[in-house]
């Protein structure tokens, strides 16, 4: 398991060992696919900037990096789903109704608006938990579960905003989704803070070394003493509170409450976390990977809109590269 | 009944990795009998079985039906054939009707090449007819008892054409009753001239129905009788006079066996098991023999919490405690190591490490976080004295040998702080010098006043390491024996007659010393 923790604590390492130290990160790089990753990332990048130059200004890395941050964040969740064994169909509306939510809060100016996306990631929350009690004490199958899940509050949505977005978010708010931090956009930094926790948790602690033990054989799991219904429950608090986090963060960003908000997330949710290495059957999943795999599918996004192509085509170009993600799944776990 | 033969085997060898299921078994099926084909656990039965029905091929050697040499690549071909079988886990659609269910494949089409219902159920009813099954033909399958399914797959058979009906342990899972109109079925489709290859290790039932009995034994024919000219006696002394093997690893010097430390009372599922009380002393070994399917390996998941019993108390040292999950059991102190490891012990994708100190993560931990110095040192120390053979200790388990595998999952228990381990099959699948490891480690671990319940299928295993053995069959307690005063053939008596047959035995073989 490749990490970004395993990457800090290697740089800590002192200068004395530093052939062993290259060899380390080199080693676990492979391991974890990032390199191929990162290759790939330069590749698409290289392609883009021949036919758009401007796809190299700081000012573009930035909006890029912004861009990837929302789906970042939701891709975590959905890779601690992944890794534990289940999935989760509902990232997108649950970042769409924390947002809502959220903003119906700041438009009534009925709480501080701080207080308000704290409400939102909550919700999140929430539902996760409803989700993960559904799947573990209901014994249902997790797929159907999020996928109405998904429907219910999409469709509860539309019932409380009838469509229209919500206007007049506090000017208090907005710097969380528009500022920068020098040059590196807010919601990207609170999207690495939050991976660096995430990674500590999964890698370091035995709560979520028993995530990984579940998702890797569950009957085994049970059989050493795991609380598999426990963990189900809280990865999809996780799955859900990361989702609602950047639901919020995006009404920050927009100023306003927009309906829409995570509907074109659920697909990259599973495509970003793959890419880096997560299994669909369980078990396996790394938070580097899953960032550059966010990574990678902003700057496809941004390429398409900087080489000048029709926007429609973002689907399209969506649907394959997660079919590619499967299919190199597929492979290695073959070759294992 | 004709002479003729319908089924000749001839020289069939069946190899697979680390086993040689059947080495030139060679014999006959008379066309129109009831043969039945007897052995012990991985005798290689089943195994010749799924070559008739082409789901496994013979290395080696030939088949013959009715004078040709035939080459039965896949089950469809078999069916072609004639040859149907009802394994025992049945492969019928539960959502279908029982008409649909019967003529799976080979559906009635009217004009438009669609399913004719109407000659789909008349059809359906004629077979069901001819088998005396009262069953309706548009009840869903899913809505009748298991014997009734068995019932469809046997009219599947005849609606196929079949000419000779292998039935694998078709009484496993029937009531008294129901085996009874099970065996007037059989025997009336015997007389309309189906073949028929019966395959149980219940002595009673294949003297009931079977005119000629065949005998396996570790992959090798050991005889085929004529039932009229045989008894039971002689049929278990060709199972059981197997090949000595050798156990690498010898008893040890008679260690001390404390006060009675785990407690079984009335623990009981319906159709699993029934009524099993037994105790465990502290240091003992206490084997469990039986034949697969006697209800042992159900027996010790439901003491681990795993599988809730009906009925059953546990005490632990005098009180009666209360295990309801794993997680309680684990608690009590008890670990387990499951029958089938790779599906219920290894966690593939992690590390050795990582795999063994799994059940104890808890105590390794500092505000959650896990100290992976004391993890890797504890994690050291019990794969030396283990002898885990791992180029490192962070290489996934399943690049490990079985036996290596096995004792990792070992060094988890011992590792977690158990003091009673349930260790189903753990030698199963495993080399034989691993095994006299495990065997040796089995020992040493009893010595150090470790409580074991050692299930094995191999009885030559628990008279060499257990101290006291208890038999099971069919869900029952049939015996409790001292591995010193006792013999293979003993145990093996007992997991495979009931108890007035075995008196009887005895006494037959009193009477001819």
């Amino acid at each position: 398991m490749e990490t970004m923790t395993n990457q800090s604590e290697n740089t800590m390492v002192n200068s004395s060992s530093q052939e062993k130290l290259a060899k380390r990160i080199f080693s676990s790089f492979v391991q974890s696919q990032a390199l191929i990753l990162l290759v790939f990332l330069i590749v698409v990048s290289g392609v883009i900037t021949a036919m758009a130059p401007r796809f190299l200004q700081v000012s573009n890395l930035g909006v890029v990096t912004r861009q990837a941050s929302f789906v970042a964040l939701v891709s975590l969740g959905q890779m601690t789903c992944l890794i534990g064994g289940v999935i989760d169909l509902s990232v997108g509306s649950i970042a769409g109704i924390a947002g809502i939510f959220a903003a119906m809060l700041m438009n009534k100016e009925l709480v501080d608006p701080y207080l308000a996306m704290v409400i939102g990631v909550l919700i999140g929350a929430a539902i996760g938990a409803i989700n993960g009690l559904l799947v573990t004490k209901m014994d249902l199958n997790p797929f159907i579960v999020t996928l109405s899940m998904s429907f219910i509050i999409s469709g509860l949505i539309l019932v409380v905003t009838g469509g229209w977005a919500i206007p007049d978010m506090p000017q208090k708010i907005q710097w969380i989704g528009k500022e920068s931090l020098g040059p590196v956009p807010i919601p990207t930094l609170i999207t690495l803070i939050v991976a660096f926790i995430l990674a500590f948790f999964l890698n370091r602690t035995y709560i979520g070394r028993h995530i990984f033990a579940m998702g890797g054989n569950k009957d085994a799991a049970i059989l050493v003493g795991i609380p598999v219904h426990r963990l189900t429950i809280l990865v999809y608090m996780i799955s859900g509170s990361l989702a609602a986090m950047a639901g919020v963060i995006m009404v920050a960003r927009l100023a306003s409450g927009q309906p829409t908000i995570g509907a074109t997330w659920q697909m990259p949710s599973f495509a970003a976390p793959i890419l880096g290495g997560a299994a669909l059957s369980g078990g396996a999943g790394s938070v580097l990977g899953t960032l550059v795999g966010a990574t990678i599918m902003a700057v496809i996004q941004n390429g398409i809109v900087m080489t000048g192509m029709s926007v429609y085509w973002e689907n399209v170009v969506v649907g394959v590269v997660l079919v590619t993600a499967i299919i190199i799944d597929r492979i290695r776990r073959q070759r294992a | 009944m004709r002479s003729e033969m319908i089924l000749e085997f001839q020289d069939i060898s069946k190899g697979f990795p680390g086993v040689q299921a059947l080495s030139k078994v060679s014999f006959s099926i008379q066309t129109g009998e009831i043969h039945a084909i007897v052995g012990e656990n991985g005798a290689g039965k089943s195994t010749l079985m799924k070559i008739v029905a082409g789901l496994y091929r013979p290395d080696e050697g030939k088949i013959i039906l009715e004078g040709q040499e035939v080459d039965i690549r896949n089950p469809q071909i078999a069916l072609g054939l004639g040859i149907a079988m009802v394994p025992q886990e049945l492969n019928l659609v539960p959502e279908m009707t029982v008409a649909e269910n019967i003529l799976l494949g080979i559906e009635p089409r009217n004009h438009f090449g669609m399913v004719d219902r109407r000659l789909l159920n008349q059809k359906a009813r004629e077979i069901l007819d001819s088998l005396d099954v009262q069953i309706k033909t548009r009840t869903a399958l899913k809505n009748l008892t298991v014997a009734e399914q068995q019932l469809i797959q046997i009219a599947r058979a005849l609606a196929n054409q079949c000419k000779i009906l292998i039935m694998d342990e078709p009484t496993a899972a029937l009531s008294e009753k129901e085996k009874i109109s099970l065996f007037d079925r059989l025997r009336k489709l015997n007389e309309s001239n189906t073949t028929i290859l019966y395959i149980s290790h219940r002595m009673e039932e294949i003297f009931e129905i079977s005119h000629h009995i065949t005998v396996l034994r570790d992959g090798k024919l050991t005889g085929t009788l004529l039932r009229t000219e045989t008894n039971q006696n002689q049929i278990v002394n060709l199972m059981i006079g197997r090949e000595l093997q050798e156990f690498l690893h010898v008893r040890g010097a008679r260690k001390h066996i404390g006060d009675p430390l785990l407690e079984i009372r009335g623990f009981t599922k319906t159709g699993e098991f029934e009524n099993i009380n037994f105790t465990l002393k502290k240091g003992e070994i206490l084997g469990f023999a039986g034949l697969v399917g006697a209800g042992r390996t159900e027996v010790m998941s439901s003491i681990f919490g795993s599988h809730a019993p009906d009925a059953g108390e546990i005490f632990l040292g005098g009180e009666k405690i209360k295990i309801d999950s794993p997680i309680k059991a684990i608690q009590a102190g008890i670990g387990y190591v499951p029958e089938e490891r790779k599906r219920q012990g290894i966690f593939p994708v992690m590390s050795v490490l990582h795999n063994l100190s799994i059940p104890f993560l808890q105590k390794l931990q500092k505000l959650l976080v896990v100290v992976t110095g004391k993890e890797a040192e504890i994690g050291n120390q019990l794969s030396s004295q283990l002898r885990v053979v791992t180029p490192s200790l962070n290489k996934q388990i399943v690049h490990l040998s079985g036996g290596n595998q096995q004792k990792v999952i070992l060094a988890r228990w011992i590792g977690s702080g158990a003091h009673i381990l349930i260790l189903d099959e753990p030698t199963r699948g495993i080399d034989i010098n691993a095994k006299s490891e495990i065997h040796a480690l089995i020992e040493k671990l009893a010595g150090e006043g470790k409580s074991i319940i050692l299930i094995s299928s191999e009885t030559q295993e628990l008279l060499a390491i257990a101290d006291r053995i208890i038999v099971m069959r069919e869900g029952k307690i049939v015996g409790e024996l001292f591995a010193d005063e006792t013999s293979e053939e003993e145990v093996l008596r007992m997991a495979m007659l009931n108890h007035s047959q075995s008196d009887r035995l005895v006494f037959e073989q009193a009477a001819a010393a």
